[in-house]
């Protein structure tokens, strides 16, 4: 198992069109992947779910369960975190 | 009735009203039998199958055409429609005997209520999740769900607004025109209506609402008007306009081929502006003399590493041999911090239309603008390049730019590879290069007046602003006292002058355009003809 912590970066938070672009880049990896934020864990690769989870500036953890679970969660943390998709 | 808009999209067209079915579709079974499930499931994750392709072939091809932000929304629509945990859930349900197509509309309306819940931003993510969660039913049962997609009698559509699925949905031939109550010309609708060359009004406000029960609409999308159950005569009159346009339409394609000389005897060259290498041929056709403005902008966008220097090579060189002997004036780079651009550290601004962008950024970044400038010259060597540079604000810009393009041709040399010669232009965008044209003049072969950014900087006003449309005119004395100072510096070194922005393709500007000095226009294909008219017509 492999986990980062982030902070988001997009201005309105987790949405639209960088939700979008992060659940197609966490569907690249094998692993289960999921988003915790405070008691609340999701599935990352869920729209429906990642969506409004956070806002700009809150404090995320990125876990990841598999084979390529380190990789996972350092992309996905880094592009979370990234001002702009 | 008349009622007053927003002329979003031009053109007339009366026809009877359609009013598409708002809020979801009624499932038809609420139950299945225990043996349908297995049947069931396949059945749903066929239908989500074929709601995320035609999502995402909608937002390729608005993509294709440029609209990166509608794009982006239809992307986001297919994650949603190929979400895992909406399918876990919509099986739960469907092991429970439920049929899919209510299942989908539950869970649907389940994170809508969530969404809706939290704040005003994700309450209209609650509409996007109903809107994708209805097109999987739809699909499930075999029809649409508002009835734009079974449309079959040409009508204008009525709606409180529209969405992209709703008009990608509606069947060619179909939609005479949209009206909406809400919108302005950089909404969905009025951005899909221009695409697809269909005229349309919108913002028309409240008062809309109060008519959606009229039988006939007519609408002109140049005026903004819509008059509801019209009488005989405006239906005549518009019938006649409509008849008109058509005709219209049919001389200026007469003067797709001619080259468009003044009565002095002047020749204009009247050229297109590209978005994409695709686009060459379509310009030809619309009878362009050339490529006033060949945007570089679409090899860079959306994706993950900078375009190579061969894959600007192809790019630049099919546009040039498409075009032969016509000149194809190439700009460099143009994205600012509004836009992303993989592997460019772009600082987040505050105001990027004032910030690193153009040349300012190619200058700081040689590993973007190198390769771009070796593409350039080579592809120069296959047809008639030239080469210009954005936002220039001074002439040491212009000198840093030359500079490192000769750098470039004497590296292809030593390389022992093939390039062309390439004049160097400068766009002429930002007050500063138009208060300095007698300076850059001196260092340049030819200027090219970008009026839409020209606008924007010298009277102050966001292009982008529906509140500041006044101010986006290119027939204001301060924007004309510009092109004038730009025309004559160019006049007394003796370079030509041309004007990529929209005003080059505006009947009412060509002539004032012309005057001052500007012998060349560039500007989206479809308008070559009428301003081939215009022109000879002077």
């Amino acid at each position: 198992m492999a986990e980062r912590e982030t902070t988001v970066g997009p201005e309105e938070g987790i949405h639209g069109r960088p939700a979008a672009q992060f659940i197609k880049a966490a569907k690249r990896f094998s692993s289960q992947v999921v988003i915790v934020k405070g008691d609340r864990e999701v599935n990352a690769k869920s729209v429906l779910k990642i969506t409004g989870l956070a806002r700009k500036g809150e404090k995320i953890t990125i876990r990841a369960e598999g084979e390529d679970a380190e990789q996972a969660v350092e992309t996905l943390a880094e592009l979370i975190s990234a001002d702009e998709h | 009735m008349k009622l007053t808009g927003i002329g979003a999209s031009e053109g007339v067209a009366v026809g009877p009203a359609f009013v598409p079915a708002s809020g979801r579709p009624e499932p038809e079974r609420d139950r299945i039998t225990e043996g349908e499930v297995e049947a069931e499931l396949q059945r749903f994750s066929d239908a989500v199958e074929t709601v995320a392709g035609r999502l995402s072939e909608t937002g390729e091809s608005l993509r294709a055409s440029g609209s990166e932000d509608e794009a982006g929304i239809f992307e986001f629509h297919v994650e949603m429609a190929e979400d895992p945990e909406l399918a876990s859930a919509v099986e739960v349900r469907i092991r429970n005997l439920e049929s899919p197509e209510a299942a989908v509309l539950a869970v649907g309306e389940e994170y809508a209520a969530e969404f809706a819940a939290m704040d005003e931003y994700m309450a209209a993510r609650a509409d996007d999740v109903r809107d994708v969660a209805g097109q999987i039913s739809a699909q499930l049962m075999g029809r649409g769900g508002s009835g734009l997609e079974t449309l079959e009698i040409p009508s204008v559509v009525l709606a409180r607004s529209l969405a992209p699925s709703d008009t990608a949905r509606i069947k060619a031939g179909m939609a005479l025109g949209f009206v909406t109550v809400e919108g302005s010309r950089t909404s969905h609708v009025s951005i899909m209506a221009r695409s697809m060359g269909i005229p349309a009004v919108v913002g028309v406000g409240p008062a809309l609402e109060e008519v959606m029960a009229a039988k006939k609409i007519a609408l002109d999308g140049g005026e903004g008007s819509v008059f509801t159950d019209p009488d005989q005569d405006t239906v005549s009159r518009f019938e006649r306009m409509s008849t008109e346009l058509a005709q219209e339409g049919a001389v200026l394609d007469e003067f797709r081929h001619v080259e468009a000389i003044t009565s002095e005897g002047r020749h204009i060259e009247v050229a297109a502006n590209l978005g994409s290498a695709s686009e060459a041929e379509d310009a030809l056709e619309w009878g362009a003399e050339g490529v006033g403005l060949f945007r570089t902008e679409f090899l860079f966008m959306q994706r993950d590493d900078l375009p190579s220097e061969d894959e600007q090579y192809e790019a630049y060189s099919a546009v040039a041999r498409a075009f032969g002997e016509k000149p194809v004036i190439i700009r460099t780079l143009d994205v600012g911090g509004d836009k992303d651009l993989p592997g460019v550290d772009q600082a987040n601004e505050e105001n990027p239309f004032l910030g690193w962008r153009g040349i300012r950024m190619s200058l700081d970044t040689p590993d973007l603008f190198e390769p771009q400038l070796r593409a350039i010259l080579r592809a120069a060597a296959t047809g008639n390049i030239k080469v210009m540079f954005p936002m220039v604000a001074d002439v040491e810009e212009l000198e840093a730019a030359k500079a490192i393009l000769r750098e470039c041709r004497r590296e292809l040399e030593s390389e022992g590879k093939e390039s062309g010669e390439v004049e160097i232009g400068v766009m002429i965008e930002t007050p500063a290069a138009a208060i300095c044209a007698a300076e850059l003049a001196k260092e340049s072969a030819f200027f090219s007046i970008g009026t839409n950014d020209l606008i924007q900087y010298t009277l102050a006003a966001d292009r982008g602003n529906e509140r500041l449309r006044r101010l986006q005119n290119a027939d204001h004395p301060a924007v004309l006292a510009l092109i004038r100072q730009t025309c004559e510096a160019a006049d007394a070194a003796g370079i030509p002058v041309g004007v990529c922005g929209e005003a080059a393709g505006e009947p009412e500007m060509i002539p004032k355009l012309i005057a001052l000095g500007v012998t060349e226009l560039s500007m989206g294909a479809p308008s070559i003809p009428r301003a081939k008219k215009v022109v000879s017509e002077l």
